[in-house]
This record gives structure tokens, C-alpha cells and sequence, in this order.
């Protein structure tokens, strides 16, 4: 066990380097100078683009620049963005917001996405069952920003049952960004919770189980359940990763101020230092909660070992 | 020129517009705004704490390294300069200044009052404004806003590449509270542009460390101190109860709040949990959603943004230098149809190539070539010849700038009139455009903004039109109009000079170097908690006036 989370851990070395390497290459790479429009409607003083360009080694070749960024990673130090504020702070200030809201949204997930998937599990084809597909597929369908969107007006501005926005990011503020983020995932985890719980409950263990006379709650809940949720975990697993990169819509809608808001700000400013340090923070998030899942099977499923 | 920084969702368009969709992180405050204010009140009858949006600075905030709206709303709060421009006209008073003088607008002496005191408690001395101006101009500082130092005698030989000078040799503290400032040449505007952020007066501690500490925590004479904040979450700032001049607030505390975007902002305004914001986002403005929104709870100011088209350098495209093709063009646009279809009626129709908010404005420059006329404007494109090819006009687009409907508009207007044939031509970021144009690869006609640094005519004629001027991006060039320019920087007074500078502005109608658009209003929201909310002409927040409830 020991020694199979070492490699994987190992593994992560190459995954990393050649992950910061194509992200810095292709902000880089955008065209455009970076000093064109930094002085508005003038050309910047030939003084201050000359310090510009030392600060930044915008006169070196890309991968002479790599180098010199990833030295100063390993020594810590993430460097500036171009208004001279370092870049460290920044992220230390927005992952709390995003981890906050992403687990906010997991819980949800977990909670009512699995809740009704074991629901519409036990009673197939009943009324609640065609209720939740129909509400399932509206979810599916609709954009996430349809849905942050009209909730924000409903539930924040018409009839101010929650906060509009999220400025603070205290549980209750995020509730609703924490839903609408949720909202498609919640509405997958629900329909494979149902469908890989309906096959099990089919299997001959279940049968066996249920005519050694025990209850139904130790039935589904332990036996069924356990084999049932592998599926489920490995989505959910890699949710966490998508949802914390992937909440730039949500964030924006209720003025979250999280990782999202910043990598697309970056990203337009052509803060490349700034948008790899986050993109390496988020491949690693990637990759542990990839290693957290897999170790998840074996404490769910006894049939698997790592060696 | 100041950018205006475009926080994603501007519809005003101007120097730096699109810049940048800011995504700022962080803001204190939403709840601390939907509380009773705090009622805490300063000895000097200060009370309450108000929160307003804002975006995210680019530079370092230090005065004469804020090139953009941002960080320069933050510094204009924080700092005192020599004059102060008024909230509502623009027109300039002493503030720290005591007096300026001079005989022949060429060596001023410039007397400060005693007794003003910088946040930290020490003297505002002449040496204070001398030492941060030299800092600013000099080239080592690689500081963004330099070229003001311009006017300045000695600029020369401190801007240069790898200058050892950093003293301009036209500055010299005469004692504590006297300094004399000579120019390269006459130069008769110079007390109304010492009011610009630039121009702010640096206390000592700054120049021990070049500012590392001061950008953390702005020190400056002003209104407002700085208490908290970074480009992320904003910013917070008290007023200073010892502040007793003109523009003293009523308020006590002010957040400034920063959106992801103009709607979150706006649905804060609805809820009443943001006090005041200063650009409404573009989709409430058609058909006035806001007035239903919000009633009475809006304002509307005009302000020092301008905004045209222009034609490309001759060595560029040479297909437009008839002028009477340009005037055509220009008298082919219908600017108030366009106005009042795109943008809900908040524009001011340009009659010439100056904000109506500035010192020396006058109405008509541009007479009736900036006139809608269609019949003569027909005429005069079949005289030219029309145009060979289609006439293209290219814009910046994405990041939140908003060209695209108004260029549009334009393109069918002039399609309609001329029946020629009209393409907007939009490049993807402003990045990239403003490359475009600086190497002089722009396509055709391009869209210009301008956004004002200081309430004079000067400033929309100098840098733009006068030839191999910094943001002269059309390289327009016309002897008798640099002459004029020229003839007006060497009067003598203010009046007589505004007067030349009127003179100039009227010589651009004969070769129509760009087309005048308009001059933009913005539309802003408050809450119920506050009255007597509003703008000042550059833009910013009138926080001396706004009280609370």
C-alpha cells in the first residue's frame, strides 16, 4: 500500500513539469505583445518598457524563461504578475473561496444527488421516479449560467430569500453558488447512483442476503451499497478537480472571488506566471484526488488490494 | 492619458477600454453594508460607512506609476495636489498651493500653504513635490506616467536611456514652502494639469525605500486615508478628520468592493447591500430597465471620455485622404440615431474634437461636417469618387468591451447613405489592437477613445493631433496647426490661450484627421441608505458630497 501511493506519487513529477510547461508555452504563445495596450492610448515610455522587459525576461527565449521560473518555484517564490503584486498572496486569498464552494458543491452532490439515486433506486418506475428524470434532464440540459442566473434573480434579488452574491463567501452566501455549481453534476451522480444500484440489487449476493432474513436497510446499505457506489466515486472524485477549475462561470455570477475569477483574468492579461502557478496547483488537485479515489475503491470494495 | 479600465462589462469605450475583464477577488463588506452604518463618528462630525464598487488597479499604486482608473480612483482620494479640480465643473482651485505665479508662463513660482500635513504627520514641504517629480520623470524609475514631466526644462536629460540625471535642472526649492517650476517653453496650462494624480506630492518615507512600503500603504494629504486592501479585495479608506479644505467628505469610511462583473455588482445595488456604482452594465441601459429597477436610486454625469474614429496614416492606406471623402463619410453618420438605439440616449453628440466638460470648450469646432446630412454627404463622395474598395472600421472586441453594436450602426449608416459598401472589422482582444495600431498595421478606419487626464482643451489636441505627438495615431500633421498649438502654449493667460487652443480645434474640420463620435455620460445606482450620490467629470465617485441617510 505503502509503496504503491510512493509511485504514484513519483509518477506526478513528469505529469507536473510537462503540464506547467505546455500551459506557460501557450500563454505565452498568444499573440500580441504584452506591453500593447498596457499604456492605454500611448506607447508606454521607452524607461518603463525596458524595466518591463528585464522584469519579466520578455527577452529571452521561452524555454530559457521556463527554466528561470521553475528556479524560482523551487525556491518558493512565485514572482510577480505585471502590476507588480506578488503572485503568491493572490492564490493563497482565492483557493480557500473555490475549495470552500467545490466542497459545498460535493457535499450537495453526495448528499441529495446519492440520496435520490438510492430513492429512485428502491422504488423504480414509481411517480418520484419520472419526477426526478424529468428534473434530472432539465438540469442536464440547462447551462450552468441559465441556471446561476435565474436562481440569483428568484431566489436573491426578487425575493431575497438568499444573498445575491457571494462577496464574503460564508456558508450561507454560497448556498445557492454552491447549488447552481453542483446542479449538472448533482443531476449525474443521481442517475448513476440509480442505475449502478438497480443492476446490483439484482445480483445474487443481494438475493442471498435478503433471504437470510436481514433488513432491508443492512441490505442496501451495506451490502448493496458498497458495490454499488464505485461508480459514483470515481465521477465524484473527478468532479472535485473539473469543479474547482471549472467554477469561472459561477464565480462570475455571484461574485465569488475564487480561483476561476482569477485564471480568466490572468489569462486575458497575459499573466503567465500567474495562470501557471494556478493550473499547476489545479493538476495537482487533479492528481492526489485521482490517488485519493482509487485508494477509496479498496476501503469500499475488500475484493481490491494495491500492492 | 488615464485608461479607463474596463471592468468587463464598460460600454464606455475609451483609452484602455476593454482592457481587461476584472475579475477581482475578494471584497469585504457586502454584509457590513446591509447593517445600520456604524454610527461610529470621527470628532470632526464624520459619520458612517458607505461601500462602492471597484475594480482591480494594474500598477503599483504609487502616484506617478497608475496609469488606469483603478488604482488612480484610489490615489485621488488618498492624495492632495496642488490645485484640486471641482467635483462637479472640473475647474481648477488651489488646494495645497497657496499660490502660483508667474509673468511669463515660462518659470512659475508656486507658494504652499503651511500647515498641511500627510497622513503619517509630516509637513508638506516644497522639497515633497520636487523630489516625487523628479522620481516620476526620471528614466531609472521606469515610472509609467513620465512623459507628464514633460513641459518640464530638464525632462530631456532625465528621460533619457540610461540617464545618471534624476533632478530635472527646471525645479528648485527656493525654501520649506516655495519652489519654482520652469518650463522647456511657455507654457500657459500648467497650474490646471498639477491636479493629476502624477503631480501628488510624496512624503519622505517614501523615497527610503523607492515606494516598496508607500504601494502597500498609500501615505498622501488628501481627504481620505488609506486603512486596508489590496488589488484583490479592494480597498478601505477613512477620512482624515485632520483634512480641513475644500472637498472635506461627510462620510466616514468608504470599501471599495471589487465585482466579477457589472451585474453582480447592479443586483447588490437592487438589494440595496452596495451603496453606490458607478457604471450600470449596458443591457439595463436599452430601454431604461434601470429606471424600473431602481427607481430614483440612479445618477447620470458626463464626463471627460471622448470618443471617434480614425482614418489611417496615409503610408498605411492612402485610399482615404481625400477630405472630401472624409467629410462625407463623417456627414454620412447619423451620431444621434446611433445614440439613441445603442446606448439608451447616454452620450453627448460631439459637435467637435473636445469633451464638453473641459476648460476651453466650445461648442461647433467641427461645424457641419460633424453634421448629419445625407443628401451633401452623398454628394460629396460621388465628387471624391468614392472609395475604392470597402471602407472597413476595426474595433477591439471581447474582455467586455462593447464596440461592436455602435460600429455596427455606424457601418449601416454610412452603407445607407453612401451605398458603399462598410465592414467592421473587430480584433479579438486590446491587446492585440493597440499592437496593431502602434506597428501601424491597423485595417482602415479605427476606433479611438480618449480619456482625459486633466479639464483642458489642451488635452485633446496636443497628444492627439499634434504631428509625432504620443498618441497622435493617425500621424496626422499640419504645420499651421502645430503652429497654432504652439501660439497657444505661449500665452501668457489661461483665457487668451483657450482661445488659440479653440482656433487650432477648428483647423482639424478642413482635413477631418478622425470623426468626432460623442462624449460619454455614465449612468450610475445607489442604495436607500445614501443621498446626494454622484460622479465627478473625470469619472470617479464624489465622495466629498455622498451622505448618508
Amino acid at each position: 500500500m505503502g509503496r504503491y501511493v510512493l509511485r504514484r506519487m513519483l509518477q506526478m513529477i513528469p505529469v507536473l513539469l510537462g503540464a506547467t510547461f505546455l500551459i506557460f508555452a501557450m500563454v505565452f504563445a498568444l499573440p500580441g505583445d504584452p506591453l500593447a495596450g498596457k499604456c492605454g492610448d500611448r506607447p508606454c515610455p521607452e524607461a518603463y518598457a525596458q524595466a518591463y522587459r528585464a522584469k519579466f525576461h520578455l527577452d529571452d527565449p521561452l524555454p530559457v524563461r521556463y527554466v528561470k521560473y521553475l528556479g524560482n518555484l523551487a525556491k518558493g517564490d512565485l514572482g510577480d504578475d505585471s502590476s507588480g503584486t506578488p503572485i503568491a498572496p493572490q492564490i493563497k486569498r482565492a483557493y480557500p473561496h473555490t475549495i470552500k464552494l467545490a466542497a459545498m458543491a460535493i457535499a450537495l452532490e453526495i448528499g441529495i444527488g446519492i440520496g435520490i439515486g438510492v430513492l429512485t433506486a428502491i422504488r423504480r418506475r414509481g411517480i418520484l421516479d419520472k419526477a426526478v428524470l424529468v428534473i434530472t434532464l432539465i438540469l442536464i440540459g440547462l447551462p450552468v449560467f441559465v441556471t446561476g442566473v435565474v436562481l440569483q434573480y428568484f431566489l436573491g434579488i426578487k425575493w431575497s430569500v438568499l444573498p445575491a452574491t457571494a462577496g464574503d463567501s460564508s456558508v450561507h452566501e454560497l448556498l445557492m453558488p454552491a447549488f447552481v455549481l453542483a446542479s449538472l453534476s448533482l443531476a449525474y451522480a443521481s442517475r448513476i447512483t440509480r442505475t449502478s444500484l438497480a443492476e446490483v440489487l439484482r445480483a445474487d449476493y443481494v438475493r442471498t442476503a435478503r433471504a437470510k432474513g436481514l433488513t432491508r436497510r443492512r441490505v442496501i446499505g451495506v451490502h448493496a451499497l458498497r458495490n454499488g457506489l464505485i461508480p459514483v466515486i470515481t465521477f465524484i472524485g473527478a468532479d472535485f478537480g473539473a469543479l474547482i477549475g471549472g467554477a469561472i462561470v459561477t464565480e462570475g455570477i455571484f461574485n465569488v472571488h475564487g480561483v476561476g475569477n482569477l485564471v480568466f483574468r490572468a489569462i486575458g492579461q497575459k499573466e503567465g506566471n500567474t495562470v501557471t502557478s494556478v493550473v499547476a496547483i489545479l493538476v495537482l488537485v487533479f492528481l492526489l484526488m485521482s490517488l485519493l479515489v482509487d485508494l477509496l475503491y479498496a476501503v469500499i470494495d475488500p475484493r481490491i488490494r494495491y500492492e | 492619458m488615464r485608461l479607463e479600465q474596463m471592468r468587463g462589462y464598460r460600454a464606455v469605450a475609451v483609452g484602455v477600454a476593454g482592457m481587461l475583464v476584472l475579475a477581482g477577488c475578494g471584497g469585504g463588506g457586502g454584509k457590513s453594508s446591509a447593517q445600520p452604518s456604524s454610527g461610529a463618528s470621527s470628532a470632526s462630525g464624520q459619520s458612517g460607512s458607505i461601500t462602492v464598487s471597484g475594480c482591480r488597479p494594474q500598477n503599483p499604486l504609487i502616484p506617478s506609476d497608475t496609469n488606469e482608473t483603478c488604482g488612480g480612483n484610489i490615489l485621488d482620494q488618498i492624495t492632495a495636489k496642488l490645485v484640486r479640480y471641482d467635483a462637479e465643473t472640473g475647474e481648477p482651485s488651489n488646494d495645497i498651493a497657496e499660490s502660483i505665479d508667474t509673468k511669463d508662463a515660462k518659470t512659475y513660482t508656486i507658494k504652499l500653504k503651511q500647515g498641511v500635513k500627510f497622513h503619517d504627520g509630516t509637513d508638506v514641504k516644497a522639497k515633497n513635490f520636487v523630489d516625487a517629480w523628479n522620481f516620476g520623470a526620471y528614466a531609472g524609475n521606469a515610472q509609467v506616467d513620465a512623459s507628464f514631466f514633460e513641459p518640464i526644462k530638464g525632462y530631456k536629460d532625465v528621460s533619457a536611456k540610461d540617464s545618471k540625471v534624476d533632478t530635472m535642472s527646471g525645479l528648485k526649492v527656493v525654501d520649506d514652502y516655495t519652489f519654482t517650476a520652469t518650463m522647456e517653453r511657455k507654457y500657459a496650462i500648467f497650474p490646471l494639469i498639477v491636479g493629476y494624480t502624477a503631480f501628488a506630492p510624496l512624503p519622505d518615507s517614501f523615497f527610503a525605500d523607492k515606494g516598496a512600503a508607500f504601494q502597500k500603504h498609500p501615505i498622501g494629504a488628501g481627504p481620505f486615508k488609506f486603512v486596508s486592501g489590496d488589488p484583490d479585495n479592494g480597498y478601505v479608506l477613512e477620512a482624515d478628520p485632520a483634512y480641513d479644505r475644500a472637498g472635506k467628505p461627510h462620510i466616514q469610511k468608504v470599501t471599495y468592493k471589487v465585482y466579477t462583473s457589472a451585474q453582480a455588482a447592479y443586483n447588490d445595488i437592487i438589494s440595496n447591500s452596495l451603496d453606490m456604482l458607478d457604471v450600470l452594465p449596458t443591457s439595463v441601459l436599452v430601454g431604461n430597465v434601470y429606471q424600473k429597477d431602481i427607481p430614483g436610486r440612479s445618477f447620470e454625469k458626463t464626463v471627460g471620455q471622448f470618443q471617434a474614429i480614425d482614418f489611417p496614416p496615409s503610408n498605411v492606406d492612402s485610399s482615404y485622404d481625400n477630405p472630401k471623402l472624409r467629410h462625407a463619410i463623417s456627414m454620412a453618420v447619423d451620431r444621434q440615431a446611433i445614440i439613441d438605439a445603442v446606448f439608451g440616449g447616454t452620450k453627448t453628440i460631439a459637435t467637435g474634437w473636445v469633451s464638453p466638460v473641459v476648460s476651453g470648450y466650445k461648442e461647433g469646432a467641427c461645424g457641419e461636417w460633424c453634421t448629419y446630412n445625407p443628401t451633401r454627404a452623398k454628394q460629396l463622395y460621388d465628387e471624391a469618387g468614392g472609395h475604392k474598395g470597402p471602407i472597413t472600421i476595426s474595433y477591439n472586441t471581447g474582455e467586455g468591451a462593447d464596440h461592436g453594436p455602435w460600429i455596427t450602426a455606424v457601418c449601416n449608416s454610412i452603407h445607407q447613405v453612401l451605398n458603399a459598401e462598410c465592414d467592421p472589422t473587430p480584433v479579438a482582444t486590446f491587446k492585440a489592437y493597440r499592437d496593431q495600431i502602434q506597428s501601424r498595421k491597423m485595417h482602415g478606419m479605427f476606433r479611438a477613445g480618449w480619456q482625459m487626464d486633466y479639464p483642458s482643451i489642451e488635452d485633446f489636441l496636443t497628444p492627439l493631433y499634434s504631428t509625432k505627438a504620443s498618441s497622435n495615431d493617425n500621424d496626422y500633421s499640419n504645420a499651421a496647426f502645430d503652429a497654432k498649438l504652439k501660439d497657444a502654449g505661449a500665452k501668457t493667460s489661461l483665457d487668451e490661450a483657450n482661445l488659440a487652443y479653440e482656433m487650432a480645434e477648428q483647423m482639424l474640420g478642413n482635413d477631418m484627421p478622425s470623426l468626432p463620435m460623442w462624449s460619454s455620460k455614465l449612468i450610475g445606482g445607489f442604495s436607500n441608505r445614501v443621498a446626494n450620490a454622484g460622479l465627478t467629470v473625470f469619472g470617479t465617485y464624489n465622495l466629498a458630497a455622498v451622505t448618508l441617510k
